[in-house]
């Protein structure tokens, strides 16, 4: 199915190996750009509904909801293939995977709260015709957020990694 | 780095009539024997057999002989 899309969309088919291996090169590229050019509108979108409408219009909700599945959608295929694995051959390069990890772990929680609180504020600011949150909700939802990336982050990456020298 | 070229012209055949043989394009063919492309082993294998070759004698190179013969 998406073979015909491709040749629906691009007019090109990928006849032999050489055609599909650059075809799946320059798309999956394109894919990535394309993804980022998505939250970068998305985001544009939000701050002109923030500065002109002080509210959040369909348009930028969809552009949300896009990023978001689109997000979803490439997190669950390469986790469902895998690709998140690592492998450590002893006892020794465990120890050097998990410090990794940990490092890892406090510096993408870290990125994910400053976008968090970013968001927050995004949104409160373009709501703010209709209701404006408070200190204490917005330190509680930092807790949360922050707190259960952290912890869902950490565990997922540990269990990630395979001890190869038990498997026989 | 393949003697693709070489078997090729030592059959007389053109890189079209090797890429019929193979079922593949002739800008494939054009890009292995360029090294621009590695191909899959199962094409390899096809190419070796359509040249009345072996993997060895069509890929492999000695060390040192890489540069002289590709």
């Amino acid at each position: 199915m998406m073979e015909r899309l491709i040749r629906w969309t691009f007019e090109v088919s990928g006849r032999d190996e050489y055609q599909k291996a650059e075809l799946n090169k320059i798309l999956s590229g394109s894919a990535v750009l394309v993804y980022w050019l998505l939250y970068l509108g998305m985001f544009a979108s939000l701050i002109i509904d923030g500065f002109w409408t002080h509210y959040v219009t369909a348009g930028s909700m969809i552009l949300v909801i896009i990023a978001l599945v689109w997000g979803i959608i490439i997190n669950v295929q390469i986790r469902k293939h895998g690709l998140y694995q690592i492998e450590a051959a002893n006892e020794e390069d465990l120890q050097k995977i998990y410090r990794r990890i940990n490092f890892q772990a406090v510096r993408d929680t870290i990125i994910a709260g400053i976008s968090g609180y970013a968001g927050w504020s995004l949104v409160s600011f373009a709501m703010s015709a209709q209701y404006w949150p408070t200190i204490r909700e917005t330190v509680v939802f930092m807790v949360v957020f922050v707190g259960v990336y952290a912890v869902t982050t950490w565990r997922y990456r540990r269990r990630q990694v395979i001890k190869a020298w038990e498997d026989n | 780095m393949n003697r693709i070229r070489q078997f090729r012209q030592a059959q007389g055949w053109s890189q079209l009539a090797l890429a019929q043989r193979v079922g593949v394009t002739r800008q494939t063919v054009n890009m292995i024997e360029n090294n621009n492309y590695n191909p899959s082993l199962d094409l390899c294998i096809r190419l070796a057999q359509a040249l009345g070759t072996d993997l060895n004698t069509l890929f492999w190179f000695p060390e040192g002989l890489e540069g002289e013969e590709s």
